[in-house]
């Protein structure tokens, strides 16, 4: 049975810039590249959120490191940690309980992905981390309901179909 | 229910995204000079065609960034998806 709990004490920080000076500070910083690819992670610390846009995940708190390598530069760091909920959905049949509350094609998205959509209407970053396990970034604001939601699909996926 | 690919995330379900009205309509440069009919024109008047369309969306639930797109306002099929920016694309020959 699949189920949900809650990822604490990650720090989550956006990041916005671009050109040649940006990356090669922020790379300095993560040790890793920021994905170019849209909708692809560098080994997830550094999540695609828009063609200038990131999301970066990490135990220690970036953002003053990242401030102060992109200092003078035209870009943004924010620190989001608190405005996010993590969640991790594991277990068997966990993919399936995303995808009956999610339009996207959950068997194309590989580890080294992720995508922004809706699940259940409310807007989420699903990042796919191997053997069906799924990390869910959501609003805080939506925390409440997106975790009601999944764990009444996890419910009712328990329910065996009337023969 | 139309499927909209969005440049940079591809095809997703039409909810995903928000709509933005008719594409192309440049804010007159000097608003105070337009006589009252002119500036009725550029707030209100639209092209409503049947046929297509062109109009911008945005990639609300995703990436969120604005694009145009060229739709059939009868079969909903999309024609074209290009950039903020860019000039309304030729059409190609199948689509009218």
């Amino acid at each position: 049975m699949a189920e949900v709990r809650e990822i604490d004490g990650l720090s989550l920080t956006i990041l916005r810039g671009g050109g040649a000076e940006f990356h090669t500070a922020v790379s300095g910083v993560l040790d890793a590249d920021l994905p170019g690819t849209p909708n692809t992670t560098a080994m997830g610390r550094a999540l695609w959120l828009g063609p200038d846009e990131w999301l970066v995940v990490s135990e220690a708190e970036l953002a003053g490191a990242l401030e102060e390598a992109l200092e003078g530069q035209h870009a943004a760091v924010v620190d989001v940690s608190e405005a996010r909920a993590v969640l991790e959905l594991s277990g068997s049949g966990a993919t399936e309980v995303l995808a009956s509350g999610c339009r996207l094609d959950l068997d194309a998205l590989r580890p080294g992905s992720c995508a922004q959509t809706a699940l259940a209407r409310a807007h989420v970053l699903l990042e796919p981390r191997g053997g069906g396990i799924w990390r869910l970034y959501v609003g805080r604001s939506f925390e409440a309901y997106a975790r009601a939601w999944l764990e009444d699909a996890i419910a009712l996926q328990a329910i065996p179909a009337s023969p | 229910m139309m499927r909209i690919e969005c440049p940079w995330c591809g095809g997703r379900d039409e909810t995903e995204f928000h709509y933005g009205g008719e594409a192309h309509i440049a804010r007159p440069e000097d608003p105070d000079a337009l006589s009252d009919e002119a500036w009725a024109d550029y707030l209100f008047m639209r092209a409503n065609p049947r046929g297509v369309h062109a109009e911008r969306w945005m990639h609300a639930q995703g990436c969120r960034r604005w694009f145009n797109v060229l739709r059939h306002t009868a079969s909903h099929e999309v024609v074209a998806v290009y950039p903020m920016g860019a000039p309304r694309p030729d059409l190609p020959e199948t689509a009218a």
